[in-house]
């Protein structure tokens, strides 16, 4: 009974906290047309304090996205564009001779906002790549001899394109698993490109008001490490990795072979609070499987590096681990 | 005085002696197991000499996260190996996998003594790791379901046989006898259900639900021939609206999935009133199956779709 009252409790509490939620999708789709799986996305990656990767053709939205979710959430924001000549300066910042006062001060960066635009980081070279990335994981920078810390909410959405391959530096399997979750944006539908016309091409932009304060989303944060996870949602989500480590031990005997290397314990951690997240958004207290198996993919397929055996039989990171996902027993 | 060293030293190292020549093994009777199967594991303490000599305490039942112990026994042998008698003892368990993967068996510790001594030994087996895989789908395997239909061939040609000589009445009965009725997917789940009730004495109402769950994922599975245990309730539910399930079934199927899905991952303990809806609406889905089971075993037709009258 104790535990009953406990979880009614937490459901209250998760009810009230993500009760900005429904008020963000309605401002957000003011601006934005569809799309309702990169703004859920991107209020995932908002939860559980993590970054996305965004693999995308041009036009998508994607700017306007996380502008629009930056209005709406009065955070600061910035888009950054990745080109062979930047340098890592151009990001983070650098320290500038004050003529007058003979001193260095640090000029900071763009970098220094909430929620930072990488558009096409694969464009830039590894030295800026890393720069970013370093920032991202340690969510400080250093300039000259002092660290300045990041502005909390910090997420970085970072794009690739997956056209034009030519003249650009892919990110290395380590760098690319600090994102939390790597997305796949496609084209609208017919009914909301028809939207898209209608609302893009006739009389003012609409504009969004702020609807939600970041000191909400970091108490949000925190609601959502506390979300009921039962022991064997626990287990669903170490046997979904360990599969891919494994999968041989996990009766997907076709996958042997297959797979260089399988999922990180990130991997795991990110996991679990992304599926918290994911559950928050819907208001419950505690987590189904459904939240794991509904954002296990975006969290996987940039993880699991196939093997050249499997790259010859045209087989790719996704469909390996949406066989895993299918064919996992639910608890 | 010589010959009381000697026998003063015999004494003193025969529990050593008897250390050596016990042994204790441990194996499974196979290295995969499918999730709806049984494996045995057989623990076996063997000695020289006879029966009597070594006094075994029956082990612990082996200990697993994902294995349960569904039976248990004991039995001796007795043999003659290069003119010595070997006594053996043997444990045989039959575990019943609960989880997809693999599962580990920690060292089960085998102690004995001597007849009549009182220093107690331990020997432990090594840790057994069995492969459990995805259920493999009820019924028959194909030869024995094939050696079955000769079987029942035969047995038909000689019922002819028996109707020309006029004992067609006897060969009947024993027809009957020898041939055990095959489940129809309800009556399992009316098996099933009644079995569960133990849970409720037992006063675990999640213990409950997630066997009724599991009850209602078998079911679903061979009705509407779909993985229902490798999705969630949200997919089954999809599932089966492609696949042509009535309303009603679905919205049975949901009310008990959903509620189980609260007691299995929101740690809640459902009401008795809940645990008697959940249990109303498992006997309603099985009781709409019934009917189209039976018209299927008189026309031979297929899955039960829940839009037949009575659904």
């Amino acid at each position: 009974m104790g535990m009953n009252q406990d979880i009614e409790a937490l459901n209250e509490r998760i009810a009230k906290e993500s009760a900005f939620v429904e008020r963000i999708y309605a401002e957000v789709g003011k601006v934005i047309v569809g799309q309702k799986y990169l703004i859920e996305r991107l209020l995932i990656g908002l939860l559980a304090d993590g970054h996305l990767l965004l693999e995308g053709v041009p036009g998508l939205a994607k700017t306007l996205a996380v502008k629009t979710l930056a209005d709406v959430v009065r955070t600061g924001f910035h888009r950054l564009q990745f080109t062979p000549d930047l340098l890592p300066a151009d990001l983070v910042g650098t320290m500038i001779y004050d003529e007058r006062e003979k001193t260095f001060y640090a000029k900071k960066g763009p970098i220094f906002s909430n929620l930072i635009l990488a558009d096409e980081i694969n464009r830039a070279p590894a030295k800026v790549q890393s720069a970013l990335l370093e920032a991202m994981q340690e969510r400080q920078v250093t300039l000259g001899e002092e660290t300045h810390k990041l502005d909390e909410p910090f997420l970085v959405m970072a794009t690739q394109n997956p056209i034009e391959q030519e003249g650009t530096y892919p990110l290395p399997e380590a760098q690319v698993d600090r994102f939390m979750l790597k997305l796949k944006v496609g084209y609208p539908s017919r009914d909301e490109e028809l939207q898209i016309l209608r609302r893009m091409t006739k009389g003012a932009q609409p504009q969004v008001e702020p609807v939600v304060t970041p000191a909400e989303i970091l108490s949000a944060r925190a609601a959502v490490r506390d979300l009921y996870m039962d022991e064997k949602i626990e287990n669903y989500i170490v046997d979904l990795v360990l599969a891919t480590r494994d999968p041989k031990r996990y009766g997907f005997s076709d996958l042997e072979g297959m797979i260089e290397y399988g999922a990180s314990p990130r991997a795991t951690i990110c996991l679990t609070l992304a599926a918290k997240s994911y559950a928050f958004l819907r208001g419950r207290g505690y987590v189904t499987p459904e939240d794991v198996r509904s954002i296990g993919m975006d969290v996987l397929r940039h993880r699991v590096i196939v093997t050249y055996e499997a790259e010859a039989e045209e087989k790719t990171s996704e469909q390996l681990v949406q066989q895993i996902l299918d064919h996992m027993e639910v608890p | 005085m010589l010959t009381a060293v000697l026998l003063a030293l015999a004494c003193l190292s025969a529990p050593a002696r008897a250390a050596q020549r016990v042994t204790v093994k441990a194996a499974l009777d196979q290295t995969r197991v499918p999730l709806n199967r049984t494996a045995t594991l057989t623990v076996r303490v063997e000695w020289e000499g006879a029966s009597g000599d070594i006094e075994v305490d029956e082990p612990s039942a082996p200990e697993s996260a994902t294995l349960e112990v569904a039976a248990a026994g004991s039995s001796n042998e007795v043999a003659t190996r290069g003119g010595n008698a070997v006594a053996t003892r043997l444990y045989p368990y039959v575990l019943k996998p609960t989880k997809v993967g693999p599962a580990e068996i920690a060292p089960i510790t085998v102690t004995y003594k001597e007849a009549g001594g009182d220093r107690e030994q331990s020997l432990q087996t090594p840790k057994l790791t069995l492969e459990v895989v995805r259920p493999v789908r009820d019924g028959l395997a194909a030869p024995v379901r094939a050696g079955l239909i000769a079987f029942s061939v035969v047995l038909l040609a000689a019922l002819l046989v028996a109707a020309a000589i006029r004992v067609r009445s006897a060969s009947r009965s024993e027809e009957a006898a020898a041939e055990e009725p095959e489940l129809t997917p309800s009556e399992r789940v009316s098996v099933a259900l009644e079995e569960h009730k133990a849970l409720r004495i037992a006063g675990t109402p999640r213990g409950y639900c997630e066997a009724l769950a599991a009850t209602l994922k078998s079911y679903l599975a061979e009705a509407f021939a779909f993985r229902a245990k490798e999705l969630s309730t949200a997919r089954i539910v999809e599932e089966l609206a492609a696949r042509g399930a009535g309303e009603e079934l679905i919205g049975r199927a949901r009310k008990v999935l959903e509620q189980c899905d609260l007691a299995k991952f929101a740690g809640t303990s459902p009401p008795a009133e809940t645990l008697d809806e959940l249990h109303d609406a498992m006997k309603a889905i099985v009781m709409a199956a019934v009917g189209v089971e039976e018209d299927q075993a008189v026309e031979g037709g297929s899955v039960p779709n829940g839009n037949e009258p009575g659904h």
